[in-house]
Protein backbone atom coordinates (compact mmCIF):
# COMPACT_ATOMS: atom_id res chain seq x y z
CA UNK A 1 0.00 0.00 0.00
CA UNK A 2 1.25 3.48 -0.76
CA UNK A 3 0.63 5.79 2.20
CA UNK A 4 2.38 8.82 0.72
CA UNK A 5 -0.80 10.53 -0.42
CA UNK A 6 -2.38 10.26 3.02
CA UNK A 7 0.72 11.74 4.63
CA UNK A 8 0.57 14.66 2.21
CA UNK A 9 -3.05 15.31 3.12
CA UNK A 10 -2.34 15.17 6.86
CA UNK A 11 0.57 17.52 6.52
CA UNK A 12 -1.56 19.80 4.37
CA UNK A 13 -4.29 19.93 7.03
CA UNK A 14 -1.74 20.68 9.75
CA UNK A 15 -0.17 23.47 7.70
CA UNK A 16 -3.56 24.91 6.81
CA UNK A 17 -4.56 24.91 10.49
CA UNK A 18 -1.46 26.93 11.30
CA UNK A 19 -2.22 29.46 8.56
CA UNK A 20 -5.91 29.56 9.54
CA UNK A 21 -5.12 30.25 13.20
CA UNK A 22 -2.77 33.05 12.15
CA UNK A 23 -5.39 34.57 9.79
CA UNK A 24 -8.13 34.23 12.41
CA UNK A 25 -6.00 35.97 15.04
CA UNK A 26 -5.23 38.83 12.65
CA UNK A 27 -8.89 39.32 11.71
CA UNK A 28 -10.16 39.02 15.28
CA UNK A 29 -7.73 41.67 16.43
CA UNK A 30 -8.59 44.16 13.69
CA UNK A 31 -12.29 43.82 12.83
CA UNK A 32 -14.48 45.75 15.23
CA UNK A 33 -18.14 44.80 15.19
CA UNK A 34 -19.94 47.97 16.19
CA UNK A 35 -23.73 48.14 16.10
CA UNK A 36 -24.66 50.64 13.42
CA UNK A 37 -27.78 51.58 15.33
CA UNK A 38 -27.48 53.16 18.77
CA UNK A 39 -30.90 52.00 19.94
CA UNK A 40 -30.15 48.33 19.23
CA UNK A 41 -29.36 47.55 22.87
CA UNK A 42 -32.42 49.35 24.16
CA UNK A 43 -34.93 47.78 21.79
CA UNK A 44 -36.55 45.81 24.62
CA UNK A 45 -37.07 48.93 26.72
CA UNK A 46 -38.49 50.66 23.63
CA UNK A 47 -40.98 47.86 23.06
CA UNK A 48 -41.96 47.97 26.74
CA UNK A 49 -42.57 51.70 26.29
CA UNK A 50 -44.87 51.09 23.31
CA UNK A 51 -46.70 48.46 25.38
CA UNK A 52 -47.16 50.90 28.28
CA UNK A 53 -48.64 53.55 25.96
CA UNK A 54 -50.91 50.95 24.38
CA UNK A 55 -52.08 49.64 27.76
CA UNK A 56 -52.87 53.08 29.19
CA UNK A 57 -54.61 54.22 25.99
CA UNK A 58 -57.66 52.19 26.92
CA UNK A 59 -60.70 54.38 26.10
CA UNK A 60 -62.83 52.50 28.67
CA UNK A 61 -60.73 53.79 31.57
CA UNK A 62 -61.65 57.41 32.12
CA UNK A 63 -59.06 59.21 34.23
CA UNK A 64 -56.33 56.62 33.82
CA UNK A 65 -56.38 56.54 30.02
CA UNK A 66 -54.33 58.85 27.81
CA UNK A 67 -57.48 60.42 26.42
CA UNK A 68 -58.93 60.97 29.90
CA UNK A 69 -55.62 62.32 31.15
CA UNK A 70 -55.50 64.90 28.35
CA UNK A 71 -59.15 65.82 28.76
CA UNK A 72 -58.84 66.29 32.55
CA UNK A 73 -55.39 67.86 32.51
CA UNK A 74 -55.10 70.89 34.76
CA UNK A 75 -52.54 73.60 34.33
CA UNK A 76 -51.22 76.66 36.08
CA UNK A 77 -47.95 78.61 36.46
CA UNK A 78 -46.49 76.76 33.49
CA UNK A 79 -47.01 73.35 35.14
CA UNK A 80 -49.26 70.61 33.81
CA UNK A 81 -50.90 68.22 36.28
CA UNK A 82 -52.28 64.86 35.18
CA UNK A 83 -55.17 63.31 37.13
CA UNK A 84 -53.92 61.50 40.25
CA UNK A 85 -55.25 58.15 39.02
CA UNK A 86 -53.19 58.41 35.81
CA UNK A 87 -50.03 59.40 37.66
CA UNK A 88 -50.41 56.51 40.09
CA UNK A 89 -50.98 53.95 37.33
CA UNK A 90 -48.07 55.15 35.21
CA UNK A 91 -45.78 55.26 38.26
CA UNK A 92 -46.78 51.69 39.14
CA UNK A 93 -46.01 50.52 35.57
CA UNK A 94 -42.64 52.29 35.55
CA UNK A 95 -41.71 50.94 38.99
CA UNK A 96 -42.50 47.41 37.84
CA UNK A 97 -39.98 47.55 34.93
CA UNK A 98 -38.09 49.25 36.70
CA UNK A 99 -37.41 52.39 34.71
CA UNK A 100 -37.60 56.15 34.92
CA UNK A 101 -39.92 58.02 32.63
CA UNK A 102 -40.56 61.48 31.31
CA UNK A 103 -43.90 62.34 29.72
CA UNK A 104 -44.28 65.17 27.25
CA UNK A 105 -47.42 66.33 25.48
CA UNK A 106 -46.82 67.84 22.05
CA UNK A 107 -49.53 69.61 20.11
CA UNK A 108 -50.07 72.13 17.32
CA UNK A 109 -51.78 75.29 18.50
CA UNK A 110 -52.70 76.64 15.06
CA UNK A 111 -49.42 78.42 14.37
CA UNK A 112 -46.64 76.53 16.17
CA UNK A 113 -45.83 73.25 17.89
CA UNK A 114 -45.90 73.41 21.66
CA UNK A 115 -44.59 71.03 24.30
CA UNK A 116 -45.82 70.47 27.85
CA UNK A 117 -44.09 68.29 30.41
CA UNK A 118 -46.22 66.51 33.03
CA UNK A 119 -45.41 67.74 36.52
CA UNK A 120 -44.72 64.35 38.13
CA UNK A 121 -42.82 62.99 35.12
CA UNK A 122 -40.36 65.76 34.37
CA UNK A 123 -36.98 64.24 35.26
CA UNK A 124 -34.20 64.76 32.73
CA UNK A 125 -33.30 61.56 30.86
CA UNK A 126 -29.82 60.06 30.63
CA UNK A 127 -28.10 59.86 27.20
CA UNK A 128 -29.05 56.19 26.68
CA UNK A 129 -32.78 56.82 27.06
CA UNK A 130 -35.29 55.61 24.46
CA UNK A 131 -38.25 57.56 23.16
CA UNK A 132 -41.67 56.25 22.21
CA UNK A 133 -44.72 58.22 21.27
CA UNK A 134 -48.39 57.78 20.53
CA UNK A 135 -50.86 60.07 18.79
CA UNK A 136 -54.05 60.45 20.79
CA UNK A 137 -57.20 62.10 19.50
CA UNK A 138 -58.19 64.25 22.46
CA UNK A 139 -58.60 67.90 23.27
CA UNK A 140 -58.35 70.25 26.22
CA UNK A 141 -59.11 73.83 25.21
CA UNK A 142 -58.04 75.19 28.58
CA UNK A 143 -54.48 73.78 28.74
CA UNK A 144 -53.78 72.65 25.16
CA UNK A 145 -55.50 75.27 22.97
CA UNK A 146 -56.59 74.25 19.46
CA UNK A 147 -55.27 70.70 19.89
CA UNK A 148 -57.30 68.02 18.13
CA UNK A 149 -54.53 65.46 18.31
CA UNK A 150 -51.84 65.22 20.97
CA UNK A 151 -48.57 63.35 20.74
CA UNK A 152 -47.86 61.69 24.08
CA UNK A 153 -44.11 61.17 24.17
CA UNK A 154 -42.68 58.82 26.77
CA UNK A 155 -38.94 58.86 27.34
CA UNK A 156 -37.67 55.81 29.22
CA UNK A 157 -34.32 55.04 30.80
CA UNK A 158 -32.99 52.71 33.47
CA UNK B 1 22.35 17.88 -6.35
CA UNK B 2 19.17 15.85 -6.04
CA UNK B 3 15.99 17.89 -6.24
CA UNK B 4 13.32 16.99 -3.61
CA UNK B 5 9.87 18.25 -4.65
CA UNK B 6 7.91 16.75 -1.72
CA UNK B 7 7.99 19.97 0.33
CA UNK B 8 6.48 21.95 -2.53
CA UNK B 9 3.65 19.44 -2.82
CA UNK B 10 2.86 19.83 0.89
CA UNK B 11 2.73 23.61 0.46
CA UNK B 12 0.44 23.26 -2.56
CA UNK B 13 -1.96 20.95 -0.67
CA UNK B 14 -1.91 23.32 2.29
CA UNK B 15 -2.73 26.26 0.05
CA UNK B 16 -5.67 24.40 -1.50
CA UNK B 17 -7.12 23.44 1.89
CA UNK B 18 -6.65 26.97 3.24
CA UNK B 19 -8.49 28.44 0.26
CA UNK B 20 -11.41 26.08 0.87
CA UNK B 21 -11.59 26.78 4.62
CA UNK B 22 -11.24 30.54 4.14
CA UNK B 23 -14.03 30.65 1.59
CA UNK B 24 -16.31 28.69 3.94
CA UNK B 25 -15.46 31.04 6.84
CA UNK B 26 -16.17 34.02 4.56
CA UNK B 27 -19.66 32.68 3.89
CA UNK B 28 -20.11 32.15 7.64
CA UNK B 29 -19.02 35.74 8.38
CA UNK B 30 -21.47 37.03 5.75
CA UNK B 31 -24.24 35.04 7.46
CA UNK B 32 -23.58 36.79 10.76
CA UNK B 33 -23.72 40.23 9.13
CA UNK B 34 -26.86 39.33 7.18
CA UNK B 35 -28.47 38.06 10.39
CA UNK B 36 -27.68 41.23 12.29
CA UNK B 37 -28.90 43.42 9.44
CA UNK B 38 -32.17 41.55 8.90
CA UNK B 39 -33.01 41.47 12.61
CA UNK B 40 -32.20 45.19 12.82
CA UNK B 41 -34.52 45.85 9.87
CA UNK B 42 -37.27 43.87 11.59
CA UNK B 43 -36.81 45.76 14.85
CA UNK B 44 -36.50 49.17 13.19
CA UNK B 45 -39.75 48.75 11.25
CA UNK B 46 -42.15 51.35 12.66
CA UNK B 47 -45.03 48.95 13.27
CA UNK B 48 -46.33 50.76 16.36
CA UNK B 49 -46.49 54.09 14.53
CA UNK B 50 -48.29 52.52 11.57
CA UNK B 51 -50.70 50.71 13.90
CA UNK B 52 -51.35 54.03 15.64
CA UNK B 53 -52.20 55.70 12.31
CA UNK B 54 -54.33 52.71 11.37
CA UNK B 55 -56.39 53.13 14.54
CA UNK B 56 -56.87 56.83 13.76
CA UNK B 57 -57.90 55.95 10.19
CA UNK B 58 -60.46 53.43 11.46
CA UNK B 59 -62.82 56.17 12.65
CA UNK B 60 -64.30 59.01 10.63
CA UNK B 61 -64.22 61.29 13.70
CA UNK B 62 -60.42 61.08 13.86
CA UNK B 63 -60.03 61.43 10.07
CA UNK B 64 -61.29 64.96 9.60
CA UNK B 65 -59.11 67.36 7.59
CA UNK B 66 -58.01 69.31 10.66
CA UNK B 67 -57.00 66.19 12.62
CA UNK B 68 -55.05 64.79 9.68
CA UNK B 69 -53.34 68.16 9.22
CA UNK B 70 -52.23 68.20 12.87
CA UNK B 71 -51.05 64.59 12.63
CA UNK B 72 -48.94 65.49 9.58
CA UNK B 73 -47.36 68.40 11.45
CA UNK B 74 -46.58 66.31 14.56
CA UNK B 75 -45.16 63.51 12.36
CA UNK B 76 -42.98 65.99 10.48
CA UNK B 77 -41.45 67.09 13.81
CA UNK B 78 -40.29 63.47 14.29
CA UNK B 79 -38.95 63.25 10.74
CA UNK B 80 -41.81 61.15 9.38
CA UNK B 81 -44.27 61.66 6.55
CA UNK B 82 -47.72 60.53 7.67
CA UNK B 83 -51.02 60.60 5.88
CA UNK B 84 -54.27 58.69 6.26
CA UNK B 85 -57.86 58.67 5.11
CA UNK B 86 -60.98 57.04 6.40
CA UNK B 87 -61.28 54.08 6.03
CA UNK B 88 -57.93 52.36 6.64
CA UNK B 89 -55.83 54.17 4.02
CA UNK B 90 -52.42 54.78 5.62
CA UNK B 91 -49.14 56.20 4.35
CA UNK B 92 -46.02 56.29 6.50
CA UNK B 93 -42.49 57.19 5.46
CA UNK B 94 -39.33 57.62 7.46
CA UNK B 95 -35.62 57.35 6.66
CA UNK B 96 -35.77 53.57 6.23
CA UNK B 97 -39.34 52.56 5.47
CA UNK B 98 -41.91 53.56 2.88
CA UNK B 99 -45.27 52.13 3.85
CA UNK B 100 -48.32 52.78 1.73
CA UNK B 101 -51.45 50.68 2.19
CA UNK B 102 -54.97 50.93 0.83
CA UNK B 103 -56.12 48.84 3.82
CA UNK B 104 -53.79 48.91 6.81
CA UNK B 105 -55.58 46.02 8.53
CA UNK B 106 -54.03 43.53 6.11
Amino acid sequence: MDLKGQTFTLEGVAASLLILIATYTIFQSTVVMSPSWSEFNNIQLKQLGYDILRVIDNPEAVNSSLRGMIGNLSCGDGNYYAPAEFSQNLSALLNALPAYGRVELIWFNGSSIETAVLFNFSKNPTPNAVRVSRLVAASNDNCLPNAKIVEVRLTLWR
Amino acid sequence: MEVNEKGQMILLFAAAVVVIILSISYVYAQNVIAGIESSRTMLAFPKEEIRNLCELASSSSTSTDEVVRQVRILCAKNGWVCNYNYPYRVEFKNLEVEYDAQDCRR
